[in-house]
């Protein structure tokens, strides 16, 4: 493996507003052409996820979240910050909160990065399966780019 | 009336509750899982071609997604009447048998697992893998992640990508195993069957041994006397990929065995009007209510009924480990809690399975698809979830695009089951004037825990936070206390 970074989109991508994830990915991969950054689209937490970013110095992960806050506002924060479960799927109880998970898997000795990001895009409540994003979560979508191309600069 | 609601379940896959409801003694009255459908999966296939199934049922939840694909194609073969050649056969259940030893591995020490490792009553704080590894030791870490990288691995390398395997199609695989391919996963599956050794060692040592643990998996509280149901190949043993399902009753006589174009005569479903998902029960039994016992055509699906149905396992270890298993629990098992070990026994036959397909001289033939030459029209595959049967139905017009879409999945087959544990386990841990601990609803959880219940499939609307939130009401509805984990 080459790169160094890499960003994650989060989600399901048949899911309604649970895709902005991958729709940021899939962006993010049209815009970025640096072999040190790979571009992942995934759809669960936890320790599945966790296992996706060994061996990379830098991950960005981009998710779906429903804290309460107006559909489309965009959440920036660093994993390091998540209280013990905070993100959509990075918080699935498939397996362990992704604070558990990044816990569990550096003492059983997986090589992870130090620092994680992620750009949360709030989604309605409800899901439902499409392949559309609501009208809101849509026009966050250009955003939530740039909020990713912002942190890959940093 | 008070009430108690346990919600959401921790280290569920998907979200659902619990809610508890006590009489004015303070017994408990009844007890509910409920689970928020997530609707329109059905209606978002229909008008699509059906070959876009197996990639696009996948994507219902990404906890089994191999599960979906493998049924997904078998109902395509189906709709097409087409038989995959053997090497296609092969290569599918080779990557099944190894999706089935990542996914019950993460069940047994990362869900199920830390209840006995830990002990039922330890803070939830502690009672996870992290606790498992500060106990046992990092060593057991290091294997869970690298049988699970061993899985993944050889799922992606059959199943051409990542995370949703894409190369079951209607009559085949679109891809050939390489012989560099092929030696990697033997390789990976030789160090698989010595893991699933470890984990049953680990199993007999850590809760068979302890005579606390051993008396909870045989206690009344968590057994329940119903139907069960699993594929069984033409010897009667358990198989994940194909054959026949093989329905017993609780005294373990044959109530009968299908193929899956016959399963609309077996299985029927009911609604309640205070669930969402459906209750699935044997059409030919009945519904008699949420009542053990062979007039109640309630059944449950899982590693356990797998055994109880079958005459046992295809490989050799995972036979020696099933005789253990039926020399202490006698056949059919009833403890729900003996799902865990049934599951440790799949998983080693699975490893072995893995083995076994990887190095048999046929699995690298480049015949891996049988091409359509039949109109479409409609087909049914099944196979068995790590959580339970899964079946797709499929029907198509002329052009093979879908018409109709019905899913019965793994967990669903258990509701009316799990439901019961809960009750019971309520009503055993909770009489009147107990105190509610958290300890104590981790007994009522770990009955429904035990069938690796897997709501990602009817749910994914996933609230920000997962505590063990318990809710207290009295009788009017107000909520007089809230404890959380």
């Amino acid at each position: 493996m080459t790169a160094t970074t890499l960003v994650v989109g989060l989600g399901n991508p048949i899911l309604g507003d649970d895709g902005v994830g991958w729709r940021v990915a899939e962006r993010v991969r049209e815009a970025v052409d640096d072999p040190e950054v790979d571009v992942l689209c995934l759809s669960l937490g936890g320790l599945s996820l966790v296992e996706h970013l060994a061996g990379y110095r830098r991950a960005i992960i981009v998710d779906a979240m429903t804290t309460g806050a107006a559909p489309g506002s965009l959440h920036r924060f660093a994993a390091r910050d998540l209280d013990e479960l905070g993100v959509q799927h990075t918080a699935s109880v498939h397996d362990l909160s992704l604070r558990s998970a990044l816990v569990f898997a550096r003492e059983s000795g997986l090589d992870l990065p130090e620092d994680i990001r992620v750009v949360g895009v709030e989604a309605r409540p409800e899901f439902e399966f499409g392949e559309s994003l609501g009208e809101a979560v849509s026009r966050a979508v250009p955003l939530a780019v740039a909020a990713v191309l912002d942190a890959l600069q940093a | 009336m008070q009430r108690i609601s346990i919600d959401p379940l921790t280290r569920l896959e998907g979200h659902g509750k619990i809610e508890i409801f006590l009489d004015d003694a303070g017994d408990v009255a009844n007890a509910y899982l409920q689970v928020p459908e997530l609707r329109g999966f059905e209606r978002f296939c229909v008008g699509r071609p059906v070959e876009e199934m197996p990639t696009l049922t996948n994507r219902i939840c990404g906890v089994c997604p191999e599960a979906h694909h493998m049924a997904a194609a078998k109902a395509a073969d189906a709709v097409y009447g087409l038989t995959p050649p053997p090497a296609g056969r092969k290569l599918r259940e080779l990557l099944y048998s190894a999706f089935f030893v990542a996914d019950h591995t993460t069940h047994f020490f990362i869900l199920g697992g830390p209840d006995f490792i830990m002990g039922p009553d330890t803070p939830v704080a502690e009672r996870n893998i992290l606790g498992v590894i500060r106990k046992v030791g990092l060593e057991i870490g290091g294997k869970v992640i690298q049988a699970r990288k061993y899985g993944h691995t050889t799922v992606e390398i059959i199943g051409g990508r990542k995370v949703h395997p894409c190369t079951a199609v209607p009559g085949g695989m679109t891809k050939v195993l390489s012989e560099a391919e092929r030696q990697e996963i033997e390789k990976m599956g030789r160090w698989a069957v010595e893991f699933g050794q470890f984990a049953l060692q680990a199993f007999h040592d850590l809760v068979l041994g302890n005579k606390d643990y051993l008396d909870l998996i045989l206690g009344d509280a968590y057994t329940h006397r119903t139907y069960y149901m699993g594929l069984v190949d033409a010897n009667n043993k358990v198989n994940f990929y194909d054959g026949k399902v093989r329905v017993v009753g609780p005294d373990g006589s044959l109530h009968g065995m299908y193929s899956a174009n016959e399963y609309t005569d077996w299985i029927t479903e009911r609604v309640e009007p205070w669930s969402y998902l459906k209750f699935p029960y044997l059409k030919k039994v009945g519904w008699k209510g949420f009542v053990d016992g062979p007039d109640s055509g309630v059944y449950m699906a899982t590693p356990l009924s797998r055994l109880n149905v079958s005459d046992g396992m295809a490989t050799p270890l995972a036979q020696a480990e099933y005789e253990k298993f039926v020399a202490t629990l006698g056949k059919p098992a009833h403890s729900r809690l003996a799902i865990h070990w049934a599951r440790l026994i799949e998983l080693l036959y699975a490893a072995e399975r893995w083995v076994e397909l990887a190095t048999d001289p046929e699995i690298t033939s480049p015949e891996v698809r049988a091409l359509p030459t039949n109109p479409p029209t409609e087909g049914i595959g099944i196979v068995e979830a790590p959580r339970g049967t899964l079946t797709h139905h499929y029907r198509t017009d002329e052009r093979g695009l879908l018409s109709m879409v019905n899913l019965v999945v793994g967990t669903t087959n258990n509701n009316a089951a799990m439901g019961m544990s809960i009750k019971k386990a309520a009503q055993s841990f909770i009489k009147a004037g107990t105190v509610v601990t958290e300890g104590l609803l981790n007994r009522i959880e770990m009955a429904y825990r035990a069938y690796d219940p897997c709501l990602g499939c009817a749910t994914h609307a996933l609230p920000g936070k997962i505590p063990l939130q318990v809710s207290i009401h009295d009788a009017t509805g107000e909520v007089i206390e809230v404890l959380r984990g």
